[in-house]
This record gives C-alpha cells, structure tokens and sequence, in this order.
C-alpha cells in the first residue's frame, strides 16, 4: 500500500493554533486573574497615600502627577514587578506541567510553535498587566481629582507622553527578566523550581543595586529604568534606551534562544 | 551454499516444548543481515544482538504433522551475511506457517519501527524492536509493567528521541516528517493529560483548535466516548474512566487513520472495559482504523485485536497474528489424568509417566503428544489395576502463553 505524505500546515499557520489553544487554556485560571490585577496592587496602596497623605506630599499649587506619577511606578517596579513577571511565566509554563507537555508534543505541530506560542503569550499578558497598569493608575489619578480636589490633580494636565515613554522603558527591562524566567520554567519542569531562581534573583538584585555593573542584572533593570522619570513640575522621560534595557533585550535574546533549544531537545517523560 | 552451513558447529543450547534451540557458531565480522524479512511466521526474522558480534534469528518449523514448534538459532555472522542465510534456509526451511496479512511482503507497514532502541543514560529500555503494523489492524502491544511499553508509544509519537533506529509512519520516517505524519495520528498516552481547571468540552476544544479540526467534530467525539452529558463539567470532577474517556476522544478528534493508545482500559470498571473493546473493534473493523493498542493483561485485548506483539525487558519476544499467538500454545498443550494415587501410579508406569508431574495427591500432569498416547496411558493404567477418574487434554490460555514467553526472556 502506497501512502500520500500528508501536508504540513505552514509554521504561521501552527503557531497561530497553538496561539489559540493557548489563549483558551487560559480561562479560570490564575495567571489571568494575575494579569489583569497586577497592576492595581501599585495603584491601590498610591491611592491610599495619596487619599489620606496627599497633603504632606504635595505642597499646594504643585503639579502632583509627576509625584504621584514616580512613586506609584517605583512601587510597581522596584519589586512587585519582578516578583510579577516571574509568577506569570512560572504559572503559564506550569499549566502543562501536569501531563500537559506530552499530549501538546504529540499532536502535529513543531516544538518551535509551541516554544514560540508561549513566549507570544508572556509577551502578551506582561503588556496587558502593565498597559492595564498604566490606564488605573491614571484613572485612578483623575479619581483623586474628584475626591481630593485641593489635592489639585484636576488643574495639571496627565502629560500622557513621558508616561508612555516610561511605560516602554518599562516594558523592555521587564524582557530579561521574562526571557530567564521562561527558559527557568522551561527546564524544571515545576512551579517552585523557577519560583525559587526568580526571587533569589529579585533579592540578589536588589542587593546589588549599588554595584557599579548592576546594568548587567536583570532583575534590577525595573528599578534601573526608573532614573528616566524626571521632572518636579512636569513629568519628563527620554526616548532613548537606557544601558540597563539594553543588557535586557540582550538577555531576553541570549535566553529565548536558550529556552527554545531546551525545548526542542526536551525528552518527554513525565 | 549448503557448505556454509556445514562448516558450522552445531550446539544445542535449550530446548523449547516442540523443538530445540541449536546454537551455530562461526568466527568473524560481525555485520548486520537484511532486516526486511518479516515475522514469527514469515521466512525468517533478526530480534536481538545477545553482545557484541552475535545475532539472533528465529523462525518457525514446519514438521510432517505440521507445526510443532519454534525454532530459533542464535548465529554469529561472518563477513558473509547472504551466504549464511541463504545456507541457514537450506538447513532450516523456515516457510510461513500460514499466509496472513502481516507475512505479505508486498504489504507496507502503516507502522514500522526499524531497530528501535532507546536507554536513559545507561539503562536500556527498548532494545531494536522491530515493529509491524498492517493497515486495518488492531494490534495487541503486549507487556508487563516497566517492559517498555509506554517508552515505545512515546517514540512512536517521536515525545522521545531513539538511540538508534528509526519509526516510519505511513511509510515515512518520522524524525524527518514528524508534524505533517502526527496530522493523520490519534494518541492517548497513559492516563489521559487534560487540563483540570477546563470543561469536558473545553479540554475537547483546546485540542481541536490546535489541530485545525473543524469545529462540529468537538460535539461528535464527545458523543462518540459518551461524555456529551458531562461535557461542560470541569474535568477535575470526573471518574479515573470518564478521564479515559475524554482522553481518547482527544485522540480521536482528527478521524485519524492511526491510533495509538496506551492502556486505554486503565481506570475503567468492567463496564467501561466491555464499552472500549467494542468502540475498539468498531473503529477497526467498521471504521478501517489501524490502531496500536498496549496493555498488560492479554485478557483484556484478546477479543479484540488481531494482531499481537509481545514486548519483555525492551525485547520483542513475540509479534504475529493472533492465530499465530494461538498457534503457539498447541506444543503446550498438557494431557492431565485423575486417580486414587498419583505416586503409585508414576512407580508402576515408568515408561508412560516417567515424564509426568504430580499436581496433585491424585493428579498426574505430562505433555500431550497424541491421541494414541492417551489410549496408551488409559490402557496402562487399567492393567497396572489404579483407577482412571479422568483424562483430558488442557491447552494453556493465551495468558499462559503469554506469561510464557515473558518469563522465557527474564530466565
């Protein structure tokens, strides 16, 4: 009996299911809850201050958006950030880690498009938290407008640009940081193993905050990245990437390429 | 060519029920030999190295009285490798014991494995299997626990890398064709992986968009496995068999033309195990699905498959059709007579019982030869003045087969 080679779907074509299969394994799950939240962690404890210290921190007449600005993103980034990033590739690997990988590696797509489909999902979920981060954070600034009117929110405009400009800055640090972690939870194969690595790092860098190579950390580059925020009366962020974003692009590159080949040569046993 | 073989010393190194094991010994190369001949019942099959430079090959004899037994020969090969098969099938007429569809060379497999080996680190754990599986077929992958069973369906669906060896599908390797090949297969690998915190439906779903299946496809497997009702249930409350259930209806999602199940009855309560059988044989038999189904217990498979294979310590110590598994039993079919005393009678009868084993205070217990032998043994014993209760002829099950040819191996 002669056999036809069945046709391959194209490798588009396989990332784009395995996108879709990814996407809808995502319902009731935790990591979404994480990335539609995070963000308002940051945003609810700067209310809080701002709401009741507002004006011990803001002397009357003063712009408050760069301040409230600056200390929400420092809240975000310093720590929680991290500590984010870390959880959210932790639990998107950790969802096929109970038998998961075997049934998604047998079925008629390649390893690179599963490998591939992932990483577009961190991608995605780290840009939702931190653009759903950005919108609170900002409605939630105009809010105090309303409830804190003294406070004078309502009289100084948001100057969205320099904050969109943090808001990429942000983002691009966040990669390192999202690259490690994947190929982290790529090779353990569990949930505590990359959690353990990833606060380890967080706390390691945050120790060495002072060393003169920290750039090259990049768990810091969130905190790094938060020298960029300037400006007492308006808010002011360059465009241009910082050292500390480039070593984590660079990072992100060197792991993405690490997690892909652990990936690919993966013997399926569990 | 007849001389090549003379040459040889020839040794007998264990003896089966029916027949000897001679052992043919010749220095030399070792080098491989054609691997394209067939089964247990074609004209001859390679199994296994036993070391460095040493090769087996066994086959089956036909005698006057037609099959006795099998024959196996364990040759070292010289540089030589046709000249000495040649000589070996003047020597031993290895004939197919009956055509079936697996001993049809001009058949290609739908699967087949070529010297298929794989070890973690150190240890092996499947040793050059060479698997065949015919379109149409519902093939038997028999094995205790930990023979490497699993480990096989995992190569087959290429989850692992072999040592050396290669899987083809369809006719075509795997390592090179794996996702365009994987597109006509259906798998469910040990217990069935879903996602606990998804529907019935859902975990369906996820699986379908992945494929590309169409989009009816979902509501019809569901039906098929008879988890419709359940459906939008989350999968973390359903029964070890509704897993099983919902597992193979991932793996039938795709109508595949291959299905590979692995102890897809685990879990399941009688009931379940009668249900799956007879999905089982109607997606072979009335679908045309070939599919590869493992299990440990050969009770459970034998209503169903067709073909069997029988896998022990990563070796293939058996693979034929069912008929040949059968086949296998009548050179081990027992002749059991019942009396007062069974010492007493052994004594009195040297000649006729000498052979015999005591199963019981009244029980003697020898190897059928035939029918005259019986009559001679009933006369016997009459004459010796002992009571004859009963005499018959018992056939081993298949599972004593079964369990024979794996202690076979571990011995």
């Amino acid at each position: 009996m002669e056999f036809t080679l069945p046709v391959a779907p194209g490798p588009f074509t396989q990332l784009g299911r395995v996108l879709v299969a990814d996407t809808l394994k995502l319902r009731r799950t935790a990591v979404l809850w994480l990335a539609l939240g995070g963000g308002a962690l940051p945003v609810l404890l700067n209310f809080l201050i701002f709401y009741f210290k507002g004006q011990h921190l803001i002397k009357p007449g003063q712009n408050p958006w760069p301040q409230y600005v600056g200390m929400s993103w420092q809240t975000a980034s310093v720590l929680l950030l991290p500590l984010f990033v870390v959880l959210l590739s932790g639990l998107v690997v950790n969802l096929e880690n109970r038998g998961g990988w075997r049934q998604l590696l047998a079925q008629p797509v390649s390893r690179g498009a599963v490998f591939g489909s992932k990483l577009l999902l961190l991608l995605g979920l780290n840009a939702l938290a931190q653009v759903l981060y950005v919108l609170l954070l900002l409605a939630v600034g105009v809010l105090l407008g309303w409830l804190r009117p003294e406070l004078g929110f309502q009289n100084h405009s948001i100057s969205l640009l320099p904050v969109l400009r943090m808001l990429g800055h942000t983002y691009v640090a966040t990669l390192g940081i999202l690259g490690i972690q994947y190929a982290v939870a790529l090779a353990f194969r569990g949930f505590v193993g990359p959690l353990t690595v990833g606060i380890g790092s967080i706390v390691s860098a945050l120790t060495l905050l002072r060393w003169e190579h920290i750039d090259l950390v990049p768990y810091a580059a969130p905190t790094r990245v938060l020298r960029l925020l300037e400006g007492n009366k308006q808010l002011s962020v360059a465009a241009a990437l910082s050292p500390a974003e480039w070593y984590s692009l660079g990072w992100f590159a060197l792991a993405v390429l690490v997690g892909y080949l652990l990936l690919l040569r993966r013997p399926v046993t569990d | 060519m007849a001389g090549v073989g003379r040459e040889r010393q020839e040794q007998v190194v264990a003896e089966l029920p029916s027949s000897k094991i001679v052992q043919r010994r010749a220095a030399g190369r070792p080098s491989s030999i054609n691997p394209a001949s067939g089964s247990l019942n074609a004209p001859g099959r390679r199994t296994n190295p036993a070391g460095r430079g040493k090769w087996y090959f066994s086959g089956v004899e036909e005698k006057e009285n037609g099959l006795r037994g099998r024959k196996a020969v364990l040759v070292e090969l010289s540089g030589k490798d046709i000249v000495l098969l040649l000589g070996l099938q003047q020597f031993f007429p290895f004939r197919p014991v009956q055509p079936t569809a697996m001993s049809s060379a001009t058949t290609a497999p739908l699967l087949e494995t070529h010297d298929l080996s794989f070890s973690f680190g150190a240890r092996p754990i499947v040793h050059e299997l060479n698997l065949r599986v015919e379109p149409g077929s519902i093939y038997g992958f028999l094995g205790p626990n930990g023979a490497g069973k699993s480990t096989t369906m995992r190569l087959l669906l290429g989850l692992l890398r072999p040592a050396a060896g290669t899987v083809r599908l369809f006719g075509y390797d795997l390592a090179r064709h794996r996702v365009a090949l994987l597109g006509r297969v259906g798998a469910l690998i040990e217990s069935p992986s879903l996602y606990d915190h998804l529907t019935g439906r859902e975990n369906v779903e996820a699986t379908r968009r992945l494929r590309g299946v169409s989009a009816h496809r979902t509501a019809e497997v569901l039906a098929l496995v008879g988890l419709a009702a359940d459906a939008h249930r989350p999968a973390r409350e359903y029964s070890l068999g509704m897993r099983q259930r919902l597992g193979l209806a991932l793996a039938l999602l795709p109508d595949p033309d291959l299905l590979l199940l692995d102890e897809p009855t685990n879990g399941l309560d009688p009931t379940g195990i009668i249900e799956m059988r007879a999905l089982l044989r109607s997606l072979g038999h009335e679908h045309g699905k070939t599919i590869l189904v493992s299990s440990h217990l050969i009770s459970e498979i034998e209503k169903t498959v067709t073909h069997v294979g029988v896998i022990q310590r990563g070796r293939l110590v058996f693979q034929g059709s069912l008929p040949d598994l059968q086949r296998l039993q009548t050179g081990r079919a027992q002749l059991v007579l019942e009396t007062e005393n069974a010492d007493t009678c052994r004594n009195l009868l040297p000649n006729l019982l000498g052979g015999a084993t005591v199963a019981g205070p009244g029980t003697l217990q020898l190897p059928w030869l035939s029918r005259e032998q019986a009559a001679e043994l009933a006369a016997g014993l009459v004459a010796a003045g002992q009571p004859l209760y009963g005499l018959r002829q018992e056939q081993p099950t298949l599972e004593d087969t079964f369990l024979h040819l794996t202690e076979a191996v571990s011995e």
